[in-house]
């Protein structure tokens, strides 16, 4: 239909139809695709719980159970994120002070870690999160000595000086550990903050250690985690779950009753000199420890896991594994002397030029810290070659109760004995 | 497949493939890490090779730089490889001594020393002379100044960096049939409304 003019009107319309017949069609097929992708993304949107395919679940409201014959936070895998916070109880506070303390801290703990709101919570809405939060409570010997006295553990006591100790106070000793782990450093935050409420009224901050490791999902679970000097960091380590950790974390018949099922716990904070770990090339890192920094394994193996042959010689006669080499010194032969590590990572932010304020907060557990971690302190005090370039700045050691029933609270074994 | 490239190895072969091959070759030209400035030998007394008419009271090794005090291990070993009595190493800066408290007996004499350089970089070696004999063999050693060979570094074995992920597959497919539903409601309802256009212009 319609002429050949161009200018006819009729022919017009007839040409515009069919320009606009594709126009139309494209911009429909564009409105089609557009909306249906819009409304996924909104529907989606909506549920917070929902998943995009392929993607992990969250882990947010994975809960730890608080109850329990142990603490949680010890035998329990590594979190990402932990604080430690020690407290010094306030001169006048008394034995019956120190149980209102540790039922509060024990009744809010009970109930952050499960993903509840504490008592008298602020921010309520921080709790929904729990992500694997733990609390664990250990005392120092100024807390047991307020309420039974004749029951102090003998190694609860500062640590001996080692020559390679650049202690400093605001990072050492307390009477009352509160240890803060999850993989949500939010979670840690409100969780810790919380408690601290608690504690405003029988004491006060003596110091707060933030820690990290690698987020959770980030590795394989299992893993053995990297301290910032970039070293495969704990392979040796007695392993939760096995008769020799059994053994040798949880306090025995040879502990004072009120701390059977419960541990001991060194926290060290240790500095690295990143700055001169900086200037050591990779062979000399690798020589200074004693394993490979690709993937922990020994310098006489092939995996991590390799048992170390500290007989295996270099052409010149000396040992692969060096004399100072840290593994090397952290070695014993007695089967005893062995402690179950779980440290963490500090980085905090430093202004200006001075560099890094970098390390390792080391946590580790025994049952008797005289016995099983001063032994291997000791040596590595004697010769290691990492010294070079780390020194402990702080120290503390806490005895860390049993944990409690559903109703009980914390250290409750202190009052009857 | 989500396709959101968590997976190194997800996503276009061919792009991943020539990354990796840019990421080989770059790992190879690379020149070795920096210089650092470990400490080399740079004389000894006895001199590697000396001929000593009567025993030496010391073994003095001068590096060319400054040396940890821990670390340091000097054996002097007789033709047979036995180890001569020796005393215990002084290190003051850059000059290592040991001393030897019993004469040797005429031979031939290895002399292998490490230290640790004062940036903790490990160097060892070995030297020879003779005392009395100078035709007496010294004991064999694996000789030379050598530093421990570093492992592989995580530059020559880590994966590539992953290339950016194409449209998440469902994307994709919401899109396509979006498109198809478009047209289709177009071609349903629009296309018989504007056929009626023309036709209702021309009833004006």
């Amino acid at each position: 239909m319609g002429g050949p003019h161009p200018t006819d009107e009729p022919q017009r319309e007839g040409r515009l139809s069919r320009r606009g017949l594709l126009l139309g069609g494209g911009a429909a097929a564009g409105a089609g695709a557009a909306l249906l992708i819009g409304a996924d993304a909104l529907v989606r949107a909506a549920r917070p719980d929902a998943t995009p395919e392929g993607e992990p679940a969250p882990h947010g409201r994975d809960v730890v159970p608080f109850h329990g014959p142990h603490q949680a936070g010890i035998h329990t895998p590594p979190q990402a994120h932990a604080k430690f916070v020690s407290v010094d109880l306030a001169k006048e506070v008394d034995a019956e002070g120190v149980r209102r303390l540790l039922v509060l801290l024990s009744d809010d703990a009970a109930r952050l870690t499960q993903g509840e709101a504490a008592l008298a919570d602020s921010e309520p809405e921080l709790a929904l999160v729990p992500a694997r939060l733990t609390v664990t409570f250990g005392f120092g010997r100024g807390l047991v000595e307020r309420v039974a006295p004749d029951a102090v553990p003998s190694w609860l006591r500062p640590l001996p000086d080692f020559a390679t100790d650049r202690l400093r106070s605001e990072w050492s000793g307390g009477d009352l550990l509160v240890q803060v782990c999850a993989d949500d450093p939010v979670t840690v935050a409100h969780c810790a903050r919380m408690l601290t409420k608690d504690v405003r009224a029988f004491g006060t901050v003596r110091w707060a250690q933030d820690g990290f490791r690698r987020a959770r999902g980030s590795e394989a679970a299992g893993t053995t985690m990297r301290n910032l000097m970039g070293q495969v960091d704990g392979t040796v380590n007695l392993e939760p779950g096995t008769e020799d950790f059994d053994r040798l974390v949880w306090a025995g018949a040879d502990a004072p009753a009120w701390l059977r099922g419960g541990t001991g716990v060194v926290v060290r904070r240790i500095a690295m000199d990143l700055e001169g770990w900086d200037r050591l090339d990779r062979p000399g890192r690798e020589e200074a420890v004693g394993r490979r920094l690709s993937d922990g394994a020994p310098l006489t193996g092939e995996r991590e896991h390799d048992e170390p042959d500290f007989a295996a010689l270099t052409p010149l006669g000396f040992p692969r594994i060096a004399e100072y080499a840290h593994i090397r010194r952290a070695r014993t032969e007695n089967p005893d002397e062995r402690i179950f590590r779980r440290a963490y990572n500090y980085d905090v932010p430093v202004a200006g030029t001075a560099g890094h304020d970098a390390g390792l907060l080391f946590v580790s557990y025994q049952a008797d810290v005289e016995r099983q971690f001063v032994p291997i302190q000791r040596r590595l005090d004697e010769l290691d070659l990492l010294n070079e370039w780390v020194s402990p700045i702080g120290s503390a050691v806490f005895a860390v109760p049993p944990g409690c029933e559903e109703g009980g609270f914390v250290g409750e074994g202190l009052f009857g004995a | 497949m989500s396709g959101t490239g968590r997976k190194p190895g997800g996503g276009r072969p061919s792009r991943h493939a020539a990354i990796a091959l840019v990421v080989a070759l770059v790992a190879l030209v690379l020149p070795a890490p920096p210089a650092f400035a470990h400490s080399r030998l740079l004389s000894s007394t006895p001199a590697d090779g000396a001929h000593l008419a009567t025993s030496p009271e010391t073994v003095r090794l001068s590096f060319s730089d400054g040396l940890l005090e821990v670390g340091a291990a000097v054996t002097v070993l007789d033709g047979d490889s036995r180890p001569a009595q020796t005393g215990e190493i002084r290190i003051d800066g850059a000059e290592l001594t040991l001393p030897l408290p019993v004469e040797l007996r005429d031979g031939g004499y290895a002399v292998r020393w490490r230290v640790v350089s004062a940036d903790g970089h490990p160097v060892s070696g070995s030297l020879t002379f003779t005392v009395g004999d100078p035709t007496a063999s010294p004991p064999a050693l694996a000789g030379g100044q050598t530093t421990a060979e570093p492992s592989a570094s995580p530059a020559a074995t880590g994966a590539p960096a992953p290339a950016q992920s194409p449209p998440p597959l469902r994307v994709l497919a919401l899109g396509g049939l979006g498109a198809v539903a478009g047209v289709a409601v177009y071609l349903a309802v629009l296309l018989p409304l504007r056929a009626r256009r023309p036709i209702r212009r021309g009833n004006h």
